[in-house]
Formats: structure tokens, sequence, C-alpha cells
């Protein structure tokens, strides 16, 4: 992502350059030094400062993101940003969306919302800015004692041994040296740890051709998700509309795969381009690019002491939000292990855990991102005449509406678990979800669950066991459909990224203190 | 499956569907021939709804190709 115009839209001196002590002294050994400062270096940051781990967070830049990269924050990434104590913050400032429309031609062949299911603290997605995601997390990273953020810091080495990383460190001021258990990298899809190590990606890339940009523009588009198949105002190809805080539309147009670059960038190009699809010239262009897509990620994640998350490990295609949201879904399966490894409860193996998830959840989202994309820019041929048929059926018949594929919209994948499982209750907590919201009086189910495991009482006491917190919830008619379904009553062991390990109907509940150690344990 | 183990019953009934076919093709183009077989197919699908039913059916068909056109 470049040509950009820069946003300008931070807050002074937040991410300015200040002596790291490294460069006058030699430093302690660290058990957790993240590179990058993005959304899901700092989130990681945070998170580990939960668990009471500290890190030092190093990142090149010495300002937020250009442009608003992503936009699209999930429900479930609004729970992580709750936990780590920015969720009022995006959502006050984001556009809450709930309604998706997806034309053909110039007409609307579908739409969908998104909050049919109410009953949950968050809503399905809200779209900001990522510079303001990284500006609220930066601010808590650094009023967070945990947190030890170091802009203008850039990674230019590293040396492993069995046990530890040795990170060679340049900055405006001179060189220095850290030494630390952990690597987390978080520096994004042109991550340079993943280069130093030598790794590549595995995957698809697509030739097809993309312009991505943020106009600034009054105007009363509603806060919708819109796509166009082959509109009339853009030769036939795709586009997609989306509305961001402050006046700012995002824009992504196909281009096709021989589309010049930079003929595509220059702005009276663009500039024709979105008076076509806004009807409008009385726009303000904020931010421009022009990409292609990979489907792609390491074939896996964990690589010694150096962990990989977010892009660095994985990229997708953007029209599903599975990319900033899968980064964050990353930050929540490793860091509970990780701290458990620096506060000794776990041994290293543990990290196993955390690469066999998250690989499974980014070949889900690569899966969904490359059939997307499939759709989108069909190959000529079979692919093309498959794509243009069923865009044809769905007019007219309405179960070829949900076959239409304009991006399918990151939700949590659910892990493969051993846990406990009664096939009485709900599948939707089943061992491996993520455990659905639910209001609790004037609260809700999401804010009971903390950094600890939990063990839920639904309709029965918890029973106690140690180093879990146990609590009863209240039954409510969202608690009955999420979590009893044709029970009357059961038990919920949750781990720390709120994930449903195991649940109990009868025989209440046999096993918990061994499903509860095993959450620590690599099988 | 049980169809099949008995098939003299239902003679009729896939003549009928055989002919409905062939006469849904007559007089198209080759390329529109193309396009309402894709859409045939998506409708058919959705009818069947299951998803190892219609890869079964589609693994059936595969081995039906001419051996020189199997890659």
């Amino acid at each position: 992502m470049n040509d950009v115009v820069p946003p300008g839209r931070f807050v002074e001196n937040l991410f300015e350059f200040r002596p790291p002590p490294g460069l006058s002294q030699k430093e302690s050994r660290k058990n957790v030094v993240i590179v990058g400062a993005g959304p899901i270096g700092l989130a990681a940051a945070l998170e580990l400062a939960n668990h009471q781990v500290h890190s030092v967070v190093l990142d090149s830049r010495a300002a937020p993101s250009e442009g608003s990269k992503a936009i699209c924050w999930s429900k479930r990434s609004l729970e992580i940003f709750d936990r780590i104590g920015i969720g009022d913050r995006a959502v006050e400032k984001g556009v809450t969306w709930q309604v998706g429309r997806t034309y053909h031609r110039d007409r609307e062949i579908f739409n969908f919302n998104l909050l049919s299911d109410t009953g949950h603290k968050r809503p399905a997605f809200i779209n900001l800015q990522q510079y303001y995601v990284e500006q609220f997390l930066t601010e808590r990273a650094t009023e967070n004692s945990f947190v030890d953020l170091r802009f203008a810091n850039r990674v230019v080495g590293i040396e492993e041994d069995p046990h530890s990383v040795t990170i060679e460190i340049e900055t405006q001021s001179g060189s220095y040296r850290l030494r630390t258990d952990w690597l987390l990298a978080c520096d994004g899809v042109r991550s340079s740890i993943r280069s130093m190590k030598g790794l590549e990606f595995e995957g698809e890339v697509f030739e097809e051709r993309f312009l991505i940009t943020d106009i600034e523009m009054r105007a009363e588009f509603p806060p919708e998700r819109r796509f166009w198949f082959e509109p009339t105002f853009h030769n036939g190809q795709s586009a997609l509309l989306h509305k961001q805080p402050d006046n700012i539309y995002r824009i992504d147009l196909q281009l096709g795969a021989g589309a010049d670059p930079a003929k595509e960038r220059r702005p009276d190009e663009v500039k024709r381009r979105i008076e076509r699809v806004v009807g409008t010239s009385d726009f303000r262009i904020e931010w421009v690019s022009v990409y292609t897509f990979q489907c792609r990620r390491l074939a896996g994640f964990v690589h010694g002491r150096v962990l990989f998350a977010g892009d660095s490990a994985h990229v997708v295609s953007p029209f599903g939000a599975r990319g900033g949201n899968g980064g964050l879904q990353d930050v929540d399966s490793l860091c509970w292990r990780l701290a458990a490894i620096v506060h000794g409860r776990a041994g290293p193996e543990l990290m196993r855990a955390y690469d066999r998830e998250r690989v499974f959840a980014a070949d889900e989202n690569i899966a969904n991102s490359t059939r997307t994309t499939k759709f989108m820019t069909p190959a000529d041929g079979w692919e093309r005449i498959m794509r243009d048929q069923l865009l044809r059926l769905a007019t007219h018949s309405e179960f070829a509406r949900a076959w239409v594929n304009s991006g399918r919209l990151s939700v949590p994948c659910i892990y493969e678990s051993a846990g406990a499982d009664d096939a009485g209750l709900p599948a939707q907590s089943r061992p491996g979800a993520v455990a659905p919201d639910a209001p609790q009086g004037k609260g809700w189910l999401i804010d009971q669950l903390g950094v600890q495991p939990a063990v839920m009482g639904i309709g029965c006491e918890p029973p106690a066991i140690p180093g879990a917190r146990a609590f009863r919830i209240e039954v409510n008619e969202s608690v009955r459909s999420r979590y009893l379904g044709a029970r009357d009553r059961a038990v919920y062991l949750v781990r720390p990224d709120q994930v449903i390990a195991a649940r109990w109907a009868k025989h209440l509940p046999a096993g918990i203190e061994a499903e509860h150690s095993a959450i620590w344990k690599e099988p | 499956m049980t169809e099949r183990s008995k098939p003299t019953e239902s003679f009729g009934a896939h003549d009928a569907i055989y002919d409905e076919l062939l006469s849904a093709y007559y007089g198209l183009s080759t390329d529109r021939q193309r396009q309402l077989t894709a859409s045939l197919l998506i409708c058919l699908c959705h009818r069947i709804g299951s998803r190892e039913e219609i890869s079964r059916a589609l693994a059936e068909a595969r081995a039906s190709l001419p051996d020189d056109t199997v890659r």
C-alpha cells in the first residue's frame, strides 16, 4: 500500500522516538519482544499485560499507518477490544452497520441483515479506519506499565539459540541488542522477521488488480455495505462501497488483470472512476492504492522461539474482513498460552496448540477468501459461465441469492476439540467454539468471562476447582437457546480466550479437573 | 442406491427424464447449452441439498469421461 495521502489525524508525540535504555547500557533479558506496533502487535502486548506478562514492542515507523487499511471489525474483534480496553472507544467512533446489499448490474439482487440475532453486547460489525484502532491501542499501551513501546526502532537482525532470540536494533541514535525468550513477529504482510528467517508463504496469488481508495465526501449514503457485480458505472467489473467515520468512504474497484497500476493510481484517473461510482465530483481522495490479492500462509506459525501472528503469518483477500479480524483471533489463541509458558505453568510445547489452532483457522479464512475471489474474478471459460449464470439465477430464484459470494464475513472458527461434550446441548456452544454472548441482568455474559478460566453453572451450582472462577449465570431466553438447548442444566468450562473447553449436562461434571488441566497441556 | 437394485420399475420415468433433458437443449447454441447446464447444475445441487450426495454424483460423472480426457 503506497501512493498515499496521509490522513494526518493522530495525537501529537504519541509515536515519537525516545532513546531506549539499550543504547546506553545492556538491557536485562526480556520475556517477550513483539515486532510491529500495528493492531495485532499492540493487541498482543495489551493481552499479555492482562496476563501480567511484560513485553517490548518495536516498530520501525514513527507514525500510525497510512490510509485506512483494515476497516471492518467483527463482533469477536470488538469483544477482544473490550478485554484490552478500547471496545467502547472503537464502537463510539466507528460506524455500526448491519445491512449489506448486493447488486448485479444496477439492480439489487438481495440484501442481508447481520443483526437478526439480538442479545449480544457488540454489533456484528463496525467500520473504523485502522489508524484510529492503532491510535487507541497506542494510547492504552503507552499508559500500561507492562508494555514498553518503542517507535522508530528497526530490527535489522536476529540470532537464535534453542532458548532465546537476540535482536539487533537500529535507531536514529545508534544500535543496540535485546535478548528475549520469545519473539512475536506481528510485522505485517512484508514481515522483515519472516524474510530474516528465510520463510516463504505458500498458496495462491491472484493476478487481478484492484483499486482501493478512501474518499472524503458529504453524502447521504446509509451505513451499509454495497457490492456490485458488473455495474454499468464501472465497465462490468465489480465494485464495493463502504462507509467509515468522518464522512470517509471506502471504494474497491476491480481493474482486471491487464491494468497498468501506474496509470490507475494517477489522481485524474482515480477521480474519473470514482465520479462514476458516487455520481458526484464533490469529494476529496484521501488514500489510494492498487493491489493484487494473495491467499497464502506460512506452513507453520511457530518456529522455535519465533512466533508469527496476523499478516506476517497469513494473508487473505479483503472481501470478508478476515485479515485484521483473523489476526486478532491469533492474538486471542496465542497470548494466554504464551503467558502460561512465561509464568512456568506450561512448557514451550504448548505453542504447538497455538500453531495447530491458528493454522486451521487460517486455512478456513483462506478457503473462504479464495472462493470469494474466484467468484468475483472468474477465469474465462467454465468459472465465468458458472458465475454469470448464478448471478442471473439469483435475480429470480431466491435460493441462489445465498450462493452469490461477494465476501463471507469473518466469524471465529470452531476449533477441533476433544473436550467433554453432551449431544443434547446446542451446537453453537460446543467445545472449540467461542462462548456466545448473552444478556445478564443489565450487563453481558462476555464481560463476566475474564482472562482466567471460568466454570459456569447454568441452572445449577458450578463446582469449585482451584485456579478457575466459578459462577452461576442467569438463565434467560438467550442463555437457554445458546447454552441449554434440550437440557435444563449444564456446566461449561471456558478457556482464558473465552473458547469453550468442555461441557456437561448429565453426570455433572465428571472429570472437570482433568479437563481444566488439559487446557494447558499439548496432547 | 435402492433404485439401482430395482431398475425395471422406473424405466418409464428415466426415459421421460432423459427425453426432457434432451428437449431442453434442442435448438440452443453451444454457448447457451453451457449456460443452461451451469444453471441446471446449481438448481439440481440446491434440490439435492446433501454435499455428500453431490460429491458422489460428481465422482460417478467424472468416471464416465472417456480415458483420453481424464487428466
